[in-house]
């Protein structure tokens, strides 16, 4: 009994070790684009379904924390707006308030609107699913934005027809930024704790205020300058460290992305 | 034949309804590891190769979605589920309700542990970018997914055991 237990687990450990390491492109890999080609229509339809559920239940929930949110998004756009005029005089080439493809367009991106599809089955990664792959020309490392044209995150694995987007809001994710201050303060953008964005390795010397906005630096070499990512919350600083962190706000709701854009180049 | 077809097909639906629609549901994604119920519910219904070889398809599905290194999943649900088959056959003779339910915990305790391991061992040969540390946040997550996994397997449980008399024979055979 024993002996055959032993026998049937080493046999299907070895195969399946095989096919990881030895036959992952030519046998596995095959199957599993054929697999997720058929699901993806499916994926398509089911995941949008779990948001607006979701979405249903989340509305009825809390009316009385609704109506305060609600005074508070009033408040906060109206101080968009006014960041909107100073900023567009400001800088040359960026849009601020953009819809998705008006400024993707005026900057001359090359892009691929997708949709997301699901989540990561591992529950660990803060990571989406996207219907748009290889077949579309997506490749690992390419910034994808939100419709308000927020960076949400950025490629990391590429099948020929679905990608795996890895959100900023994930512990593993870092992203180098900067400042729209007089000097371009620089530093990194990284999660706190799964549930906030925090901008770290600004140098001390730097001046930083609240509300500036912060972008990509375009250091990355497929994540292109002038995404946005937030705004500059709180600055918290210790005059005897060498950096500085400031807490990153944002009006994008990480864990309600349904449409987004994948930057393949620029024009 | 019709039979593995159907299985198949079964397993399939349930990995594809927990990627793309359970995992918008923050609760579920962070307290519910889905896999191991369904891991668990073979080990009830099957024998041991057929629970072997399901568990491995199980696997590479789910590893066809999982965003750290392709087989972490598979290698880590193979080994647990000879751990708890072994448990489950030669130790836990009595099959009570209580053991299944432990049985679960133990599961999601040695699933946790061995995937971390996985995603270490793939981020040093160079297969994947992230990896999975032990630390206080990852035990605290494991330790909810122990609670809530459970939960839902006693709920499954009692749902197919007590109220259909047809599947109490069938959901645990005999060894």
């Amino acid at each position: 009994m024993k002996r055959r237990l032993y026998i049937i687990t080493g046999v299907i450990l070895a195969v399946v070790t095989l096919l990881i390491f030895f036959g992952y492109g030519t046998i596995v890999k095959p199957f599993g684009d054929l697999f997720t080609l058929i699901l993806r229509p499916l994926q398509g339809k089911s995941f949008p379904a779990a948001q607006a559920i979701n979405d249903y239940l989340a509305r009825h929930d809390k009316v009385n924390d609704l109506v305060a949110e609600n005074e508070n998004i009033k408040n906060d756009l109206e101080k968009l707006r006014i960041e909107n005029s100073r900023l567009r005089s400001e800088i040359k080439d960026l849009n601020i308030i953009r819809d998705e493809q008006e400024f993707l367009d005026n900057q001359g991106y090359t892009y691929v609107t997708a949709r997301a599809i699901g989540r990561t089955s591992d529950n660990i990664l803060e990571e989406i699913i996207i219907n748009v792959g290889k077949k579309e020309g997506v490749s690992d490392g390419l910034a994808v934005v939100s419709k308000q044209g927020y960076l949400i995150g950025k490629v990391v694995e590429t099948r020929e027809t679905i990608s795996k987007v890895l959100l900023i809001t994930d512990s593993r994710s870092e992203i180098a930024a900067e400042v729209q201050n007089e000097t371009g303060a620089p530093g990194l953008i990284v999660s706190h704790l799964g549930l906030s964005l925090i901008m770290d390795l600004i140098p001390q010397n730097e001046i930083i205020q609240s509300d500036q906005m912060i972008i990509t630096s375009g250091l990355e070499s497929n994540i292109p300058k002038g995404l946005v990512i937030g705004r500059i919350g709180s600055v918290a600083q210790n005059p005897g460290d060498i950096f500085k962190q400031a807490a990153v706000i944002t009006d994008l709701d990480y864990r309600r992305i349904d449409i987004v854009s994948v930057i393949i180049g620029q024009k | 034949m019709l039979k593995n077809i159907l299985i198949f097909i079964i397993l399939v639906l349930v990995i594809f309804f927990n990627v793309s629609f359970l995992s918008e549901f923050t609760w579920w994604q962070q307290n519910v590891n889905s896999i191991l119920i369904i891991a668990m519910v073979l080990l009830l219904a099957m024998r041991l190769r057929q629970y072997l070889v399901w568990i491995s398809i199980v696997g590479l599905i789910a590893d066809t979605y999982s965003g750290f290194g392709f087989g972490a999943i598979t290698l880590s649900l193979i080994l647990t589920s000879l751990i708890a088959y072994i448990l489950y056959v030669n130790y836990f003779s009595h099959h009570t309700s209580l053991v299944l339910v432990i049985l679960m915990a133990i599961q999601v305790l040695t699933y946790g542990l061995l995937f971390a391991a996985f995603t270490r061992l793939f981020y040093f040969i160079g297969f994947n970018a992230f990896y999975i540390q032990i630390n206080s946040e990852y035990i605290f997550f494991i330790a909810r997914q122990i609670i809530f996994s459970c939960f839902i397997f006693v709920i499954l449980y009692v749902f197919f055991n007590r109220l259909f008399s047809n599947f109490r024979e069938r959901f645990i055979i005999n060894r």
